[in-house]
């Protein structure tokens, strides 16, 4: 979680500096000489000379060649610095405390009372040992990770499987390494965490859309007269109501790489019975969307599936969808989750059904809305509004609407509303082998 | 609240401390001010009109991003914070985002007007009434303005 967090920062103010400008890239010094001869301390040295920072292995390994016998360091669970020693002696508290010093200047998160623990191997032996295996442990499939462990004074590596452990120990016995000095645990795989900003082919329902200077979210993906394409609000377009021929990105614009569609169809509001007297009205906030751009590079559609994410999570994998077996009407009292850019996957209850609502600022009133108490925020509008039934399989859904609202509003799915004739009339929404 | 103010202020500090938050050609850095424009005093039962200017105070592109159609709101509270007011209760806004660059010195202004009741379409009735404009930006955060008195007059 730490790394993670760390990580996400390190990305967050590196991007912000990129951004702007405000770090100049260091041509690399090619006067180094060749390192395998040197210590590790020494290739600590080489690898700044190159223009990288030393890394905290390189640091320790300083520390080692300064007391011998040092096995590397971590805080304990009660906050002291717990440090491994391969020989207990008496002044070795004292020589590590004036070695961290000289490596790490006046730390703060080093000046905490030191616990000396008996370690089996010295630093510089591990690293030596990490920095021989690491290549060749590392190559292997299934392999997941390499580490000096500092907190157990041993080499640790991580497999997605156990059946990888017998090649692993074939490789410590070629470059000479005890099988005792290594762990080998069973871990999950590191992937790139994506999220529902992000590019993502095939196109399925939840991800970010762009046009203009805007940002929301694809509904679901529908085949609409014959033609493929995706349904998003009519609010997320050019001029809400009418069709102006809105370009579409997934996930922002970038020249016309990432360019995925075209309106093509999008009501007109009216006036007149039932539309009350000065206002404008319509019964979904709908817009359907050619897929792809008739100028555009190919795009795939995942059709009838919606992205899976976990709840109030923007986090997602790019492959684990809900599938579309079906459409129906919500219900006071169901319960319906919608999936959006801004706050991912969010669960509610319908509260109303067949509202007519006033949209603040302007003189529309959309007729015969629902109304869940799901969160949301902006940037949602256009998410997919799902019913989970997990029938016939596992994540398998019926869809209910698409959310367009603050409060948890969104046009039903029916033929009173999104599949209305004067809407956008019947549109396929449903996964292969299902009809609706 | 406060929290997601103080958040973006700090990231508003970071970016003008760092003089980050410019485009290519100009190194000045755009400046994101919100202010709240109230009469002090009214009459019982008149018509109050309430002005958020959005403004670009900087000297370079500012680039910001508005959550929601609309992206403002006004709150009135009594003294002691009890809301009385506020102009999206009820109702239904459309959740798009939207990224506005502004150059240096333009402004963007939100107009409301109050017919003095509450959210439960009661008059308020004279006392003095807290009033604060509000700015939603990227979700979830927003800005805040500072409160402004209204007295209002029998």
């Amino acid at each position: 979680m730490m790394r993670n967090t760390n990580t996400k920062l390190a990305v967050i103010v590196a991007l912000l500096l990129t951004l702007s400008g405000c770090t100049a890239i260091n041509p690399g010094v090619n006067d180094f000489t060749p390192s395998a001869a040197r210590s590790p301390g020494e290739r600590a040295v080489d690898r700044e000379k190159q223009g990288g920072p030393p890394t905290l292995d390189d640091l320790f390994a300083r520390i080692a060649e300064q007391v011998p016998g040092f096995g590397g360091m971590f805080i304990d669970k009660d906050g002291n610095l717990a440090v491994y020693m391969v020989h207990l002696q008496p002044n070795a508290a004292a020589a590590v405390q004036n070695a961290i010093a000289r490596v790490f200047g006046q730390d703060e998160r080093f000046q905490r009372p030191i616990v000396l623990l008996p370690g089996k191997y010295d630093f510089l032996q591990l690293k030596r040992w990490h920095d021989r295996l690491m290549p060749e442990a590392l190559g292997l499939d299934g392999v997941v990770s390499t580490d000096i462990d500092d907190a157990h004074n041993r080499l640790r590596i991580g497999v997605e499987t156990l059946a990888v452990q017998r090649e692993i120990e074939l490789q410590l016995d070629k470059v000479g390494i005890p099988r005792e000095a290594v762990v080998i645990e069973q871990t999950e795989p590191v992937r790139y965490e994506s999220s529902l900003q992000d590019f993502h082919r095939p196109l399925v329902g939840g991800l970010q859309i762009n046009f203009g200077n805007y940002v929301c979210t694809l509904g679901f993906l529908g085949v609409r007269q014959g033609v493929q394409g995706f349904v998003t609000n009519s609010h997320c377009t050019n001029t809400q109501g009418g069709v102006e021929g809105t370009v579409y990105h997934q996930p922002v614009a970038s020249g016309t790489t990432n360019r995925v569609g075209l309106e093509i169809a999008d009501p007109t509001y009216f006036s007149g019975s039932p539309c009350p007297r000065n206002r404008r009205c319509r019964y979904s906030d709908s817009a359907f969307v050619q897929v792809p751009h008739p100028n555009g590079p190919s795009v795939t559609v995942g059709q009838g599936s919606l992205v899976l994410t976990a709840l109030g999570s923007l986090a997602w994998n790019g492959t684990d969808v809900y599938r579309i077996v079906g459409e129906a009407d919500p219900l006071v009292g169901e319960t319906v989750r919608k999936v959006g850019r801004t706050t991912g996957t969010t669960e509610g209850i319908v509260e109303q059904t067949c509202v007519n609502f006033n949209v603040l600022g302007t003189r529309i009133t959309q007729l015969c809305q629902a109304d869940g108490s799901y969160n949301s925020n902006s940037g949602d509008s256009g998410s997919p509004v799902l019913r989970v039934t997990n029938s016939p399989q596992a994540n398998d859904v019926v869809l209910v609407g698409i959310h367009w609202g603050s409060g948890g509003v969104f046009s039903p799915i029916g033929t009173n509303n999104i599949q209305r004739a004067t809407e956008l009339g019947p549109v396929n929404t449903c996964a292969d082998g299902f009809s609706c | 609240m406060s929290r997601y103010l103080f958040s973006l202020v700090g990231l508003w500090g970071i970016l003008l401390v760092t003089g980050c938050f410019h485009d290519n050609k100009n190194t000045a850095p755009g400046v994101l001010t919100v202010t709240l424009d109230v009469p002090s005093e009214a009459r019982a039962g008149k018509t109050i009109l309430f002005q958020l200017k959005v403004q670009n105070t900087g000297q370079g592109l500012l680039s910001v991003t508005l959550g929601g159609r609309p992206p403002y709101d006004f709150v009135v509270t009594t003294q002691d914070g009890a809301e009385v007011w506020r102009w999206s209760y009820g109702q239904a806004i459309q959740e798009i985002l939207e990224i506005k660059t502004l150059k240096p010195g333009e402004h963007l202004v939100y107009t409301v007007e109050w017919d003095q009741q509450s959210n439960s379409r009661q008059p308020v009735g004279p006392g003095e009434y807290m009033v604060r404009g509000l700015l939603n930006v990227d979700p979830p955060h927003k800005v805040e303005t500072e409160a402004k008195l209204l007295r209002i007059l029998p």
